[in-house]
């Protein structure tokens, strides 16, 4: 009986479940395809967009936030509507098939698909025919579902929507759901297809902060009332937008029109805390970051709990009070990045098996800047904190998200400045980050917590440079070049190849001259000691193999030409310190794809050593939007080749070029030089912006190098 | 809290951490044993000792079901493996159990994932995946898989393979037959391999182990027709098994075969009414049987997307015909009733079709679904059968894809079947044909050039360009006409090609290329063919299987160079002249009247270079890529 009446009371209560899912469902559906938006009337598109593969009627997306009172659950409702017409089989192929979430507990997804005729009849896709993917493990189960969209024919319109209602639970206790940070969003209003009109609105209630902002002369969000329920609401509508082009060398967040926002929870008793000021009051947007919140911010650590006891007592023992200041900053910098990656030897040999304990330690730059901040106070070094942004995301001046924020903290050094960034395992002290190189920052002093706003520059023209040495000799049969490769690379560069070259061993080598290195394991129980000795001996056995196969996999993929072997990889210099910044090696290669016989003499593709080189397509020639550079950087190669007795050579006299100009150049010498061809090239490029005016110009010297990689020398009988 | 205290707590912490991949080496690693195997497996991470799989057909409640269990012994060769077992399962084979322990018994611990296996280019399917997985650090360490399945119906157990994802040393594969149940074990790609056979006698049955030893890897080399052609594997062919009171039929041949087939698809319920209007709408212009056929079998071909449902006996009844209509997609079968009720309803002859694509060395002298993945239409006219297959895009009447050429078909005819064979086309039907005329002014090449395709390489262009944004179809036609060039070169397209799969698609082209020439002291150094045709050709020669084009090659071109003013001919690169096996090249300059004559004709008329003939192949690959690196030399008479 008892069972019987539970079985009833389960029924009652998913026959509830199922008749609110299928309220709500006819809701929506109501709201996305019924309401008064005009917008998704329209089933006539511009002529001027005939020819593109589909266009966006119309697009609708709201995004709502909401803390549910005395409850310990965040709502998070995310609705997505979407008119396109389909023009051709590519839109056709792309949206016949179309997946969405899997509906779950406090996960609740309303969809609708329908197909409107060129004759304008409608009619409404099955969503009963949706299949799911899953996967699972354990309790946790991941899915999505697919659906195929019925008579989808070309001249075709697709409207669809696709809404999703989650309940986010913030913990068991309210007591402590202190806050929670939404994904940033940021996006440009140029899509893939062109938009005839788009609408954005975002919803923030109850302890829930909004951040947002239109830039590069994107539509403002407006406040609006609705007026059914009386919440207040931001809405953007945008309209008759061109697709976005996939171009070189384009930052679309800093040229073309763009929105960012961000929705951030925090409770009651939590918003006060002054790392909160960045926060806008609940509900109400903030645009813009006012320089005191910016300082307040800054004052006051993330991280509170900070033990700078490592570097101090480092620069204690080894600086000394007489020590410059630039030294202590210096050695607090390498002492501290010493002690991050020191117990890295056990995650390299297990090859990140062995636990958490053991996994890298990197920090975010902010736990980076409150924790060198606070050494520098302690050991009295003045020092300045620099907030800036990455230069294809945001100018300073309009950043608003914290996430969009770069710390750095730098010293005078006479009339230069000397700075301290986060990092990784390779990173020194003195470097800048090249995205934010020639960027416009905060310059914060923590002496007197003043505030301004200066261009970031370094004292070199090049953060980063590659110089390339290659001694090639011919075999005497004329068919093989054994090529040694002499490298030196300076800069943000040096890191994908010191990532792939050197490892904890290499480094510990450079380290050991100012570090206690802690060998065979010490701390590690007794019962482990065999099996980390196994291991260790395992990858060391290894290690040649392991190099020598990630530098083919590299080098393979920088020359244009098959490369048969590559081996006896040297590192000469690792490249960690300061005193000693570029990352230098050596390897031998050979190859059989360089020189070719032809008649009695052979062809030297001479051209194809200085790598693949940029090639602009006919149809990039004429560009209209500004030019946008990672990074100044320079790539230096000398070529030596010893020519085999009894030949001589032409075509040197069509290696010698120049091309330079305020964006870059491409130069190149050859001569002979006691028997040898000396060839020396040089391919740099000045700048990280450039007007849309000045396109020639890299045109010009990046012709100029793709040129150089087709020239021929032709190897003659004498 | 006392420092020594707070330092034992670390150390306890660190232990925990450190534990918890459960470190007891001496029963668990056994590094002689890895030491003798990695002389042998140099290249692998790892390998399975031992593998055994056992098979049990077992008669329940009236029902056979075949119970596989598998035991896979597995030693590490390197240091931290992760060592995966995949488990294929789906609405016919059942997952009873799986796990990994140290072959010694103690636990060992492992992941296990399961969900939907998504296959290339099918929508959806029943095929689901268990992926267990495992850790193991130290080289020498021994663990062992084992798994247990059913078959609910013996005719889903169609293939039982002696390798795996990693070598084998000792490979065991037993089948155990009860008296009452009629089984054949074909033996396929046996010849390479020393498999012994050892029979005995089981309570009411009989056992059947098979052996071997010393197995690579099982792997799908490149460019090959699969690992059916040459892997060693069985072939199982449950026909019938005897009840106390009758004789259950599984599959006993292909009459049985073709019965299942014939008797799924008449459960398909059509309704040919909902057909009728766009078949006359289609038909209405056009006067010839032909026309008609085209009208209808082109309609399909273009209007029926392929979206693939393989859910259960989905995976072998057709969607309604006016289902398929009416969404606008459809799998193979899908699209093959659907022009077969299309045909009818204009009045001809159209039959559903079963044929097993090139990927399948079968026929249906072997009684298995495993002789067949493909489901076509044929059509009967005047006595000639047309294949009809809309999945192949762009594909003409008359014309064969060449993934089902020389494949046998099983025709629907009733009750009853006919067995026919695809019509083999010849390499003639896939001729690519390039015609150049070029001068040379200034050091630069000017050409003007014709580039025609048929065939497969037709198909395909004809599916890309239709299927591609419009800037996309300007930069392929475009680089059909010259593959490589720089941003001061011009190439004009002069035809936007007509979408017609009943001609040749023909671009026509003009250009003029700056670096194809080079001028060393008044010498001109010219090259005229920059694509490099079948260049990269070189064939791996360890590898277990022929090489496949994946069609059959003929590749003409002719291009004809007028000899600049004042300009002799100083060198042409030496002809070459090959035959090897059936095929034939010949690539060669000749001078006529003022003109070098430039000839690059290729034929490999199966698409296959054997096994035996990879050695001269290699060496002919290597000579005409001297030659393509080779250059016209002329001088100033």
């Amino acid at each position: 009986m008892l069972n019987k009446l539970k079985l009833v009371i389960i029924l009652c209560f998913i026959s509830i479940i199922n008749i609110y899912a299928n309220k709500r469902a006819n809701e929506i559906m109501q709201s996305m395809w019924y309401s008064n938006n005009l917008a998704f009337s329209v089933t006539e598109t511009p002529e001027k967009w005939e020819n593109e593969s589909a266009i966006i009627i119309a697009k609708y997306h709201r995004l709502e936030y909401k803390k549910i009172a005395l409850s310990n659950e965040l709502l998070h409702n995310d609705y997505f509507h979407q008119r396109i017409k389909l023009n051709d089989k590519n839109a056709i192929n792309k949206y016949a098939e179309l997946s969405f979430p899997t509906g779950r507990i406090g996960h609740d997804v309303y969809v609708g698909f329908k197909v409107i005729k060129p004759n304008g009849k409608e009619f409404i896709v099955d969503n009963n025919d949706a299949v799911e993917i899953k996967a699972e493990s354990g309790n946790n189960k991941k899915g999505y579902m697919k659906l195929a969209i019925p008579k989808l024919e070309v001249g075709d319109i697709l409207d669809y929507y696709i809404c999703d209602e989650l309940t986010l639970v913030l913990g068991e206790d309210t007591r402590y759901c202190i806050s929670h940070s939404f994904s940033p969003v940021q996006y440009c209003l140029h899509q893939e297809y062109p938009i005839i009109e788009q609408q954005i609105e975002l919803k923030a209630q109850r302890r829930c902060s909004i951040a947002l902002r239109s830039t590069n002369g994107a539509p403002e969000f407006k406040l609006k009332v609705n007026e059914e329920t009386g919440d207040n609401y931001y809405s953007l509508v945008d309209k008759n937008r061109d697709k976005l082009d996939g171009i070189r060398w384009f930052y679309p967040y800093r040229a073309l029109p763009t929105i960012k926002f961000k929705v951030d929870y925090v409770s009651k008793k939590y918003s006060k805390k002054k790392w909160n000021v960045l926060l806008g009051k609940p509900g109400i947007a903030k645009s813009s970051i006012l320089e005191d919140e910016l300082i307040t911010f800054i004052k006051s650590p993330v991280y509170s709990v900070l033990n700078v006891s490592i570097p101090r007592k480092y620069v204690k023992e080894n600086i000394g009070k007489k020590g410059s200041d630039i030294d202590k900053a210096k050695w607090g910098y390498y002492s501290w990045r010493h002690y991050r990656h020191e117990k890295e030897e056990v995650k390299l040999i297990s090859n990140y098996k062995m636990g958490s304990f053991y996994l890298d330690n990197d920090v975010s730059e902010r736990y980076y800047l409150d924790f060198m901040h606070c050494f520098l106070k302690v050991i009295k070094v003045p020092h300045e904190i620099v907030v800036a942004a990455d230069r294809d995301i945001a100018d300073v001046d309009e950043i608003i998200l914290d996430d969009e924020m770069r710390y750095f903290i730098r010293l005078k050094d006479g009339d230069k400045y000397f700075y301290l960034t986060a990092g990784n395992k390779y990173s020194f002290p003195g470097q800048l980050p090249p995205e934010v190189v020639n960027t416009k920052a905060y310059i914060i002093n923590p002496a007197d917590w003043s505030i301004k706003k200066e261009f970031l520059n370094t004292d070199r023209d090049f953060l980063n440079t590659e110089n390339t040495n290659l001694s090639l000799a011919i075999s005497d049969d004329l068919k093989t070049c054994k090529i040694h490769n002499t490298s030196s690379i300076d800069g943000n560069q040096r890191h994908a190849y010191q990532k792939e070259l050197i490892d904890y061993y290499d480094r510990m080598a450079d380290e050991e001259a100012y570090f206690h290195i802690y060998r065979n394991f010490k701390g590690a129980l007794y019962s482990d000691l065999k099996k980390l000795n196994s291991l260790k001996a395992s990858y060391l056995d290894n290690k040649e193999t392991y190099v020598n196969n990630n530098l083919k996999d590299l080098v393979v993929n920088m020359y244009d030409f098959s490369i048969d072997t590559v081996n006896s990889f040297i590192c000469h210099q690792t490249g960690i310190y300061d005193d000693k910044p570029e990352f230098k090696f050596s390897y031998n290669m050979q190859t059989e794809d360089l020189i070719h016989k032809v008649g009695r003499n052979y062809i030297l593709d001479v051209g194809k050593l200085i790598q693949g080189q940029v090639k602009i397509e006919k149809e990039e020639l004429n560009r209209k939007q500004d030019i946008y550079m990672y990074s100044s950087r320079k790539y230096n190669y000398t070529i030596k080749v010893d020519l085999p007795d009894g030949y001589t050579v032409q075509g040197l006299d069509k290696l010698n070029i120049n091309v330079e100009n305020d964006q870059g150049g491409f130069m190149s010498t050859a001569s002979i030089e006691s028997g040898q061809i000396v060839i020396n090239t040089s391919k740099f490029y000045n700048q990280y912006f450039s007007k849309a005016e000045t396109w020639d110009n890299y045109i010009d010297f990046l012709n100029a190098a793709y040129k150089f990689t087709e020239q021929k020398l032709l190897i003659k009988k004498l | 809290m006392p420092k020594s205290v707070l330092t034992a707590l670390v150390l306890l912490v660190l232990s925990v951490c450190v534990c918890g991949v459960s470190f007891s080496q001496g029963r668990t690693v056994n590094r002689d044993k890895s030491d003798k195997f990695k002389r042998i497996y140099d290249k692998s991470s790892y390998v399975a000792s031992q593998s055994e799989s056992e098979f049990e057909f077992v008669i329940s409640k009236g029902l056979l079901t075949v119970h596989q269990r598998d035991k896979i012994d597995y030693i590490t060769l390197k240091s931290n493996v992760d060592l995966y077992f995949n488990k294929f399962y789906n609405d016919n084979i059942d997952l009873i159990d799986g796990s990994f322990k140290y072959t010694c018994g103690k636990k060992k611990f492992y992941r296990k994932v399961f969900g939907n296996y998504e296959i290339s280019n099918v929508f959806y399917s029943d095929a689901k995946l268990a992926q267990y997985s495992t850790n193991l650090l130290l080289e020498g360490t021994e663990v062992t898989f084992r798994s247990h399945s059913e078959y609910t119906d013996p005719k889903y157990l169609t293939k039982v393979f002696f390798q795996d994802d990693s070598p084998i040393e000792a490979r065991t594969i037993s089948f155990v037959i009860p008296n009452n149940v009629d089984v054949e074990l074909l033996e396929m790609n046996f010849d390479n391999y020393k498999i012994s056979k050892k029979t005995e006698a089981v309570s009411n049955g009989k056992k059947y182990t098979y052996t071997c030893h010393k197995l690579k890897k099982l792997k799908t080399d490149p460019n090959s027709l699969g690992f059916l052609y040459y892997a060693p594997h069985f072939v199982v062919v449950t026909k019938s098994y005897q009840l106390s009171d009758s004789k259950k039929i599984v599959i006993r041949n292909v009459d049985d075969l073709y019965k299942w087939y014939h008797s799924l698809t008449e459960q398909v319920i059509v309704e040919e009414r909902d057909l009728e209007l766009k078949v006359r709408e289609l038909i209405s212009s056009v006067e010839s049987d032909e026309e008609q056929i085209k009208a209808i079998y082109y309609w399909v071909q273009e209007n029926i997307k392929y979206i693939a449902f393989e859910d259960g006996l989905a995976g072998f009844i057709p969607d309604e015909p006016q289902n398929v209509f009416a969404k606008r997609y459809g799998d193979c079968k899908g699209m093959a009733i659907l022009t077969k009720h299309m045909l009818k309803v204009a009045g001809f002859d159209a039959r559903l079709t079963w044929v097993g694509t090139n990927k399948i060395p079968y026929n249906y002298n072997t009684p298995s679904l495993a002789v067949d993945n493909h489901m076509i239409c044929t059509l009967n006219h005047n006595g000639k059968f047309y294949v009809l297959d809309a999945t192949e895009k762009y594909m003409a009447l008359g014309n064969n894809a060449e993934r089902i050429q020389g494949k046998e078909m099983l025709i629907e005819d009733g009750d009853k079947y006919i067995r026919r064979i695809v019509d083999v086309n010849n390499a003639i039907s896939n001729l690519i044909e390039r015609t150049e005329t070029i001068k040379i002014i200034d050091d630069k090449l000017i050409g003007e050039g014709k580039v025609s395709y048929e065939g497969e390489a037709k198909k395909d262009i004809l599916y890309i360009s239709t299927n591609s944004k419009v800037d996309d179809q300007t930069a392929l036609f475009n680089y059909l006409s010259v593959s490589n060039y720089a941003n001061n070169d011009d190439v004009i397209v002069n035809n936007l090609p007509e979408v017609n799969r009943d001609v040749t698609l023909e671009v026509d082209y003009t250009y003029s290329l700056n670096n194809k020439v080079t001028n060393f002291d008044g010498q001109l150094f010219i090259s005229c063919d920059w694509r490099n045709y079948i260049g990269d050709a070189i064939i791996e020669t360890d590898r277990e299987s022929d090489f496949y084009f994946g069609r059959k090659v003929y590749n003409v071109v002719n291009k004809t160079i007028e000899l600049p003013n004042n300009y002799k001919v100083e060198y042409l690169p030496e002809a070459i002249s090959a035959t090897i096996d059936d095929i034939t090249i010949q690539i060669n300059f000749k001078v006529e009247n003022n003109h070098i004559i430039y000839s690059n004709h290729i034929l490999v008329p199966h698409g296959i270079v054997k096994k035996e003939y990879f050695q001269p192949w290699n060496q002919t690959i290597k000579k005409i890529n001297e030659f393509y690196n080779d250059q016209i030399i002329l001088s100033k008479n």
